[in-house]
């Protein structure tokens, strides 16, 4: 299990830069906990007409943290896509057949690791390193303080989502 | 309808980042909750007892509880209060036959606003809530808190309910997105 920051309310009044991390990581852990102990089958479980399901959501993060960390703020463009393509740029959301959640939550956790790797060190105020050529607004370049918020809110806002699956799945709730 | 709040600006400072993002993610909410009737803001899903009428109840009282009884130590008196056990912690979720989303709503806004001008009223971040919060068992955990960390709270607590309102909104009519 990937070593996670203390929990935020533990450091009620740190500097800026422990609060944020403190923060993702804290709705990384709750993330990977509604996906514990779940079947293949319950991680496709949907609400209707939502198409969301916990397998899905769980590979959107891990292409979303490669996307924001290892991409763009360590500026390793040559990281593809993990799942998603031309033919469909929501393949995160649709997985096939055959794919597992523990497969999931495996590659979900390594790129959380390679997003650690990529922010140590890097201030709020640094700019991307990643800036992709084929991107909708050429030259677009926020700051990690941005992409941190950003992240926080991606993350709880998926969790969310996961509360309610989770709860219509086995009726667990909370963190 | 609300506005959707301008999209958050990529090279801020701090504060400017964290009031934008909070802003953005209110309106966000707000207008997951406006333009459904009472029938429809009592809608729920599966086994959970979470509905629209009861989340923008609920933040309202948020936004009462830290904004202005934590942060500033107001003696704002609870927003909701459940005639029928009046020491239900949860008079925000446990709403009765009479009320309504209008009244839900209006409150949300006047809340915001009156945090609004609280939180204008503070010049750093590092400023701390006049009262204690917490478990008041576990002294890890209780205590004040910084501006700057209630501003991300709130930013990942409207956000996650925001995800709720989302599955919510879409089996009520459909509807996703901002």
């Amino acid at each position: 299990m990937t070593e996670l920051a203390p929990d935020p309310e533990l450091l009620p009044q740190a500097d800026e830069s422990t609060v944020l991390h403190s923060f993702l990581d804290y709705y990384r852990s709750v993330y990977l906990r509604k996906a514990e102990g779940l079947d293949d089958q319950q991680a496709r479980t949907t609400i209707e007409p939502s198409e969301l399901t916990i397998l899905g959501l769980i590979r959107h993060m891990a292409e979303v943290e490669r996307g924001w960390f290892r991409r763009r703020t360590g500026g390793d463009l040559s990281a593809g896509f993990i799942y998603c393509d031309d033919e469909d740029p929501d393949r995160d959301f649709h997985p096939a057949p055959g794919d597992t959640l523990a497969d999931a939550v495996q590659t979900l956790l390594d790129e959380i690791e390679a997003s650690r790797a990529a922010t140590a060190g890097v201030a709020p105020d640094d700019l991307m390193k990643g800036v992709p050529p084929q991107q909708r607004i050429p030259g677009w370049q926020p700051n990690l303080r941005w992409v941190m918020v950003h992240m926080i809110e991606e993350y709880a806002r998926h969790v969310g989502h996961l509360d309610l699956l989770r709860e219509r799945i086995d009726g667990a709730v909370g963190d | 309808m609300t506005d959707l709040a301008p999209l958050p600006t990529v090279r801020s400072p701090e504060r400017q980042t964290l009031e934008e993002f909070l802003d953005f993610f209110r309106s966000v909410f707000v207008r997951k909750v406006e333009g459904i009737d009472d029938a429809q803001a009592r809608r729920r899903v599966g086994a959970s007892e979470l509905d629209l009428l009861g989340l923008a109840r609920h933040m309202a009282g948020v936004e009462r509880f830290w904004f202005s009884q934590a942060l500033d130590g107001s003696d704002a008196p609870e927003l909701w209060v459940n005639p029928t056990d009046p020491d239900d912690p949860d008079a925000d979720f446990h709403h009765q036959p009479g009320d309504t989303i209008a009244e839900a709503v209006a409150a949300l806004h006047a809340e915001i606003a009156e945090s609004r001008r609280r939180v204008a009223a503070h010049a750093s971040l590092d400023e701390v809530t006049a009262i204690d919060v917490g478990p008041p068992d576990n002294p890890d955990r209780f205590g004040p808190r910084s501006l700057r960390w209630l501003l991300v709270h709130m930013i990942e607590e409207y956000a996650r309910h925001c995800g709720h309102a989302d599955i919510l909104r879409e089996t009520i009519d459909g509807a996703t997105g901002d």
